[in-house]
């Protein structure tokens, strides 16, 4: 099965990745290369929308997680938006979605933003 | 060789039997038009030939007639005068005859008393009999000329007349026509008698002897009554033309024949040969006054002879003119293909692997030179190719052994070298390791030490290379660990550590781990991410639940708890990597916990070799021979104190 990668911008120096098909040992470096094409240290937030993704193997699993390391890197933000059963169980058994901005759906994920922002409002207030 | 040749021999023959056979069409079609031309010409030709000959015949026959018929008219003239004497009248018929060789014969025969009335019957009649002139009185008794037709003819038309042919009995004793002119005398004019000229039928005889048309063309003369008056074959002669003809001929052509005596031009028509097979081309031509016809045949057999040698002639150059060509054709292509069939000696060399053989000069600037010259490059190219794969195939040969010599090395880290089934007193344990590719991030590692066994299964991310790599390191930290007496959290924990050192491509690993006290059965284990294992007993199988926190590699500064279970005796606990829960089948379907659980459950043989057999049996079965697409590990520890 093939992987179809889309990037659109968003708001905040934001980069929405969303993946539809097979996230395998052959189409990972597909992903690994657009990452690394699109993704550099201006980019603050980079959310990966998983709604369309039907499998997801540990080759996927480490593109994923390289680019939470690498936005972690410079304090950017991560987040996993809409993931699908068989996608969650995976992430579930290696028990990596603690510690992981994780949201079921798209109004979850901007009630969470739009708190950060109010936080950080405050904080500046 | 022989192949070649044959194919050679075959492409050259194959170009002059097409040639040959297109020249032969041409040459048939050609000599088929020249043949309907050259009979159509000759056809005019022949009739023409007929009518001149018809023609000509008539001329001469009618300049004799004339001036016999002159004669005899001059003759009547000079007799009418009404004081002519006996003597006189023979004296003028001498001088004509003299004068005029033509005639046979000639007389004056005088109606008794009308010219003068003291002369009865009167008819001296002269001809010649070879240079002499003869002569015989035709009023004597034993001739009677008053009674002959040459004499009642005219004077019952009161005009001159040619005869019809008739033996003069008598007379002049010879075969003749007579032109009778009557004696017209007296105011108003009488009828005083005639003056006739004869002439001789033996010289129409010879004339028609005379015409030879080609080999057997010939002619006859008809008189008005249809008498043949002269015939080369002199048995038809003094007959009657109908006669000698048969009811068919005559009920087809007489019409045709009739219609063209009264044509005063000369006619011709096609009719069956009367003396030989075949069509006859038939001219007639009527003598004028007389009635008479002059008629040519000319039979068709000669016609087509002459064409058919004419024919056979030009095919004879036609043959010779083919055969040149295709000589000149099977010289052309051999010459021309000479260097294909050395082309293709060549090929068959370099399709036997011999690459350096000499190619032949490219000769001409054609397209087998342009052929030559592309076929030395491909030449070349295929060269250069075949260097080039050689260097690739031996890289490629170096990189395979050298991954053999790796596979080899990665499977002496894990016990058994893959695959181990061992029974001691108070356990079984049997584990496989199964890679999808020649080396694989899977892994499983156990350690007797004392009444404690120590035990991990784990699955690196992604496989191959990469992965072996970091399960060598994966490995070695744990036999590392277990030197240190560490409990399976700290051991985790340690690893965890080690493994998320410079790990910039977040490699990682799901592992379990775990002791066991093989005399209590207490069952000691931690978790980094990876599947729980299955415990089975005689009476009911589950998932043994060991939660455990995030894979080794992933995060830094990760506790992992230990999960302290109580084994009873005679249980199986039987540990895998996804290579088997996400097996596919050629459906694309994948296997599932679900299923695995299921076939545990129901599974009587709880052995460690047994339940690990069969259960990687029923993945097998279920994947069907589909290409695998993870690395497989099975571990089954059988606990049996």
């Amino acid at each position: 099965m093939p992987l179809t990668i889309e990037i659109h911008a968003e708001p905040h120096e934001g980069k929405r990745i969303s993946l539809a098909g097979s996230l395998d040992t052959d189409t990972a470096t597909q992903l690994q290369d657009k990452i690394d094409h699109e993704i550099d240290s201006t980019v603050h937030m980079v959310i990966m929308d998983l709604k369309r993704l039907e499998f997801l193997s540990s080759a996927g699993l480490r593109v994923i997680f390289k680019t939470k390391k690498y936005m972690d890197s410079h304090e950017g933000k991560f987040m996993l938006l809409n993931l699908q059963p068989q996608v969650r169980k995976v992430f579930d058994i290696i028990k990596a979605l603690d510690g992981m901005n994780v949201f079921k759906s798209q109004e979850e994920m901007d009630e969470y933003l739009t708190a950060m922002q109010n936080k950080v409002l405050d904080g500046d207030a | 060789m022989t192949l070649k040749n044959k194919r050679f021999r075959s492409l050259a023959t194959r170009l002059s039997f097409g040639i040959t056979i297109l020249g032969t069409v041409v040459f048939v079609t050609v000599l088929s038009a020249n043949y309907l031309l050259s009979r159509n010409l000759l056809e005019e030709y022949i009739g023409e030939l007929a009518r001149t000959a018809a023609s000509s015949t008539v001329k001469e026959i009618e300049t004799v007639f004339s001036s016999v018929a002159t004669s005899a008219d001059s003759l009547s003239a000079m007799v009418t005068r009404a004081d002519i004497s006996e003597q006189q009248i023979q004296d003028s018929i001498r001088a004509f005859l003299k004068i005029n060789p033509d005639i046979y014969g000639m007389t004056v025969a005088l109606e008794p008393g009308v010219l003068h009335a003291d002369i009865g019957e009167f008819s001296p009649y002269y001809f010649r009999d070879g240079n002499t002139l003869s002569y015989v009185d035709l009023a004597a008794d034993d001739y009677r000329y008053l009674i002959w037709d040459w004499y009642n003819t005219p004077k019952s038309s009161n005009k001159a007349a040619w005869s019809e042919p008739y033996f003069d009995e008598g007379g002049g004793n010879a075969l003749m026509t007579t032109y009778s002119t009557p004696l017209l005398a007296g105011d108003p004019s009488k009828f005083a008698g005639v003056a006739t000229a004869d002439i001789s039928l033996g010289w129409l005889q010879q004339l028609v002897e005379n015409i030879n048309i080609r080999d057997s063309g010939f002619g006859l003369i008809v008189s008005k009554e249809d008498t043949i008056v002269a015939h080369p074959d002199s048995s038809r002669k003094m007959k009657k033309l109908k006669s000698t003809l048969d009811s068919a001929f005559i009920d087809n052509y007489w019409d045709i024949y009739l219609k063209s005596r009264q044509a005063h031009q000369a006619t011709y028509f096609h009719a069956p040969c009367r003396h030989s097979t075949g069509d006859c081309w038939i001219a007639v031509k009527p003598l004028l006054d007389t009635g008479w016809k002059v008629v040519i045949v000319i039979p068709e057999s000669e016609l087509v002879s002459d064409i058919m040698l004419l024919t056979g002639e030009i095919a004879l150059v036609a043959i010779a003119g083919l055969l040149v060509l295709v000589l000149i054709i099977v010289s052309t292509t051999r010459k021309m293909i000479s260097p294909l069939e050395r082309l293709a000696r060549v090929t068959a060399d370099i399709g036997s692997g011999n690459l350096d053989i000499k190619l032949p000069p490219p000769q001409r600037n054609d397209e087998i030179g342009a052929l030559t010259k592309d076929f030395r490059s491909m030449r070349d190219s295929l060269q250069i190719h075949i260097e080039q794969l050689k260097e690739t195939t031996a890289k490629q040969q170096k990189l395979e052994s050298e991954i053999q010599i790796a596979k080899g090395i990665q499977m002496s880290m894990v016990p058994g070298g893959g695959t181990v089934s061992i029974k001691e007193h108070s356990y079984e344990l049997y584990s496989i390791l199964r890679p999808a590719r020649s080396v694989g991030g899977d892994l499983y590692y156990f350690q007797q030490q004392g009444n404690k066994l120590h035990f991990i299964i784990g699955d690196v991310s992604d496989k191959g290379v990469p992965a072996a790599l970091f399960m060598a390191k994966t490995v070695t930290l744990y036999t590392g660990a277990l030197n240190d007496e560490l409990s399976p959290g700290q051991t985790f924990t340690h690893m965890n550590h080690a493994l998320c050192q410079n790990n910039d491509a977040c490699m990682f690993v799901t592992a379990l781990c775990g002791t066991l006290d093989l005399d209590t059965g207490q069952l000691v284990m931690a978790n980094a991410g990876h599947m729980h294992p299955v415990q089975k007993t005689q009476n009911a199988s589950a998932e043994l639940a060991v939660d455990g926190a995030l894979a080794l590699g992933l995060m830094e500064d990760i506790e992992y708890p230990n999960v302290i279970h109580t084994l009873a005796p005679e249980t199986s606990l039987l540990m895998y990597t996804d290579g088997i829960s996400e097996a596919f089948n050629p459906a694309g379907e994948q296997y599932e916990e679900e299923r695995l659980l299921a076939f545990v459950a129901q599974a009587s043989d709880l052995s460690a070799d047994a339940l690990g057999t069969s259960s990687l049996a029923d993945v097998e079965k279920f994947v069907n021979n589909a290409e695998q697409s993870d690395d497989i590990t099975l571990m089954v520890i059988h606990y049996g104190k």
